[in-house]
C-alpha cells in the first residue's frame, strides 16, 4: 500500500535521468512472455499433422478467429501481409494482461505492478509501432502524393475542381496524434487501474475472498477485451490508411 | 490550529468524491441503455439470444471502464499519501477530481448508446455478428477517448510538482482540471451518437460496410478535436503558467 506510485528501476551508470533508467520488472516480464510465445510456436509447428493434436488445435483456433477478421477488413491481397502483426499484438497484450495471475517470478523482488502493460512505457511503445506501420503502409500503398492529399480531406469542390481545404490540415494532424495517444493510454489506464483497485480492495478486506473475484474480473474480462480492442483498432487504422 | 497539510488532505478527499460521484453517472445510464435494448432485441429474436447476450456483456464491460477511471483517480487521491505542504496542491487535487469526474460522464453515455444500438441491430441481423461487434468496439473506443484524455490530465495533476506558492498557480491548476473536465463532455456523447447510427446502418446495408466505417471514423475524429483543444489548454495551464 505504501508503494503505490513508485516504480522499481535501476539507474544505468548511476545517473538518475529518465533516459538512463530501466524498469527491470517490466523488462524481465516482457522477455519472459516473449520466450513463452516463441516456445509455444516452435514446439507446436515442429510436427504438423493433418488431424491436429491438442496444442495444434489451440493454435489453429486462434489463427482461424483472426484470419476471418483480417480478410473481411483488409481484402485478400493485404490480409496475409498484416495478419502476423495483428496476431502478435493481440497475443502479446493478452499474455501481458494475464501473467499477473501466475506467481511466477519469485526470484525477483515482486513490486506492485507486474504486468508490463501497467507500465506506460510498454503501451506507448506498442502505440508507436502501430503509428509507424500505419503511416509507412499508407505512403507505400497509396503513394506520397495521395497520402499528403488525405491530410487536406474533405476538399472544397468548385465546379469539379478540388481545392485542398487548409483548415482541415491541423485537425487531421491532431487527429493522427490523438489516435496514438488514445490507443496507448486506453490500455494503460484500464490495466493499471485494475491493479490499483485490486491492491486497495485487498488492503480493505484484509485479503479475504473478495480480491480473488475482483482479480478474476479485471484480469480475464477487462484484459481480454482491451487486448482485442487494441488489435482491432490497429487493424482498422491500417485498413483506413491503405484503402481509398 | 488547522495546518496546510490538513487543508490539502481535505481537498484530496473532495476531489476523490467529485471524481467518482460524477464519473459514475454516464456509465450507469449507458449500461442500463445497453441492457434495455438487449432485452428488447432478444424478445424480437429469441433464437439469437446467445449472440445478443454475449455482445451485451462485452459492450457493458467497455462502458464500465469509464467509471473505473473515475474510481482509480479517487483511490489514488484517498490512499496515495499525496499530502504535501504546498497549498497549490489542494487546488490541483480538486482540479483532478473535476477533470476525471466530468470527463467520464460522456465516455459512459456515448459508449453506452453505441452498444445499445448494436444489440438492437444484432437482433435483426445475426449473420454479420463479427462485423457488428468489431465496429461496436471501435466506435466505443473512439467515444471513450476524451475520458482517457481526462484521465491523463487528472493523473498529471495528482502527481505534479508544485514548487511555487502563488495565487496564479493555484488558479492555473484548478483551471486545467475544469478545462479538460468540461471539454470532454461534448465529444464523447457526439462520437457515441455517430457510432450508434453507424452500427445501425451496417445492419441495414451490408454491402458498404467499409464506407460506413470510414465515414464514422472521420466524423468522430473531427468531433474529438475539441477535446484535444481542451487538453492543449490544460497542458499550457499546468506547465507554462
Amino acid at each position: 500500500m505504501e508503494g503505490i506510485g513508485t516504480i522499481p528501476k535501476i539507474a544505468l551508470f548511476g545517473l538518475e535521468h529518465w533516459f538512463f533508467t530501466l524498469n527491470y520488472v517490466t523488462i524481465l516480464t516482457s522477455l519472459f512472455i516473449m520466450g513463452l510465445l516463441i516456445l509455444f510456436a516452435v514446439t507446436v509447428t515442429k510436427k504438423l499433422t493433418k488431424i491436429p493434436g491438442r496444442y495444434q488445435n489451440i493454435a489453429e483456433m486462434l489463427i482461424a478467429a483472426f484470419d476471418q477478421l483480417t480478410h473481411d477488413t483488409l481484402g485478400k491481397e493485404f490480409a496475409r501481409k498484416y495478419f502476423p502483426l495483428i496476431m502478435t499484438l493481440f497475443l502479446f497484450i493478452l499474455l501481458c494482461n494475464w501473467i499477473v495471475v501466475f506467481p511466477i517470478p519469485h526470484f525477483i523482488h515482486i513490486h506492485w505492478n507486474q504486468e508490463p502493460t501497467a507500465d506506460v512505457n510498454t503501451t506507448l511503445a506498442l502505440g508507436t509501432i502501430v503509428f509507424f506501420v500505419v503511416h509507412y503502409s499508407g505512403i507505400k500503398v497509396k503513394g506520397i502524393k495521395s497520402y499528403i492529399w488525405d491530410y487536406f480531406e474533405p476538399a472544397i469542390e468548385i465546379k469539379n475542381i478540388k481545392i485542398p481545404n487548409i483548415l482541415m490540415f491541423p485537425l487531421n494532424v491532431i487527429g493522427e496524434i490523438a489516435k496514438v495517444v488514445s490507443l496507448s493510454f486506453r490500455l494503460f489506464g484500464n490495466i493499471m487501474g485494475g491493479g490499483i483497485i485490486f491492491i486497495v480492495v485487498s488492503h480493505l478486506t484484509k485479503h479475504l475472498f473478495v480480491p480473488i473475484l475482483l482479480n478474476a474480473f479485471f484480469v480475464f474480462f477487462v484484459g481480454t477485451v482491451q487486448a482485442f480492442v487494441f488489435a482491432m483498432l490497429a487493424l482498422t487504422y491500417i485498413a483506413v490508411a491503405i484503402s481509398d | 490550529m488547522i495546518e496546510i497539510k490538513d487543508i490539502v488532505t481535505l481537498a484530496a478527499y473532495i476531489g476523490a468524491a467529485l471524481s467518482v460521484g460524477f464519473g459514475a453517472i454516464g456509465a450507469g445510464i449507458g449500461i442500463g441503455q445497453t441492457g434495455a435494448e438487449a432485452c428488447a432485441s432478444i424478445s424480437r429474436q429469441p433464437k439469437a439470444q446467445g449472440t445478443i447476450f454475449k455482445s451485451m456483456l462485452i459492450g457493458q464491460a467497455v462502458v464500465e471502464s469509464a467509471a473505473i477511471f473515475g474510481l482509480v483517480i479517487a483511490i489514488l487521491l484517498i490512499f496515495g499519501n499525496v499530502a504535501s505542504d504546498n497549498i497549490c496542491m489542494a487546488f490541483a487535487f480538486i482540479g483532478a477530481g473535476i477533470s476525471m469526474g466530468f470527463g467520464a460522464i460522456s465516455g459512459g453515455l456515448g459508449a453506452g448508446y453505441t452498444s445499445a444500438k448494436t444489440c438492437k441491430e444484432l437482433g435483426k441481423r445475426p449473420d454479420i455478428t463479427t462485423t457488428l461487434i468489431g465496429n461496436m468496439l471501435i466506435g466505443q473506443a473512439a467515444s471513450q477517448t476524451p475520458s482517457i484524455f481526462a484521465l491523463v490530465i487528472a493523473m498529471l495533476l495528482v502527481f505534479i510538482k508544485a514548487d511555487t506558492v502563488s495565487i496564479v498557480r493555484m488558479a492555473a491548476l484548478l483551471g486545467a482540471g475544469i478545462s479538460m473536465g468540461f471539454g470532454a463532455i461534448g465529444p464523447g456523447i457526439g462520437s457515441g451518437i455517430t457510432s450508434g447510427f453507424a452500427c445501425e446502418g451496417m445492419g441495414r446495408d451490408t454491402k458498404n460496410i467499409n464506407l460506413l466505417m470510414r465515414t464514422m471514423l472521420v466524423g468522430q475524429a473531427v468531433s474529438q478535436s475539441t477535446a484535444i483543444y481542451a487538453m492543449i489548454i490544460s497542458f499550457l495551464l499546468m506547465y507554462l503558467v
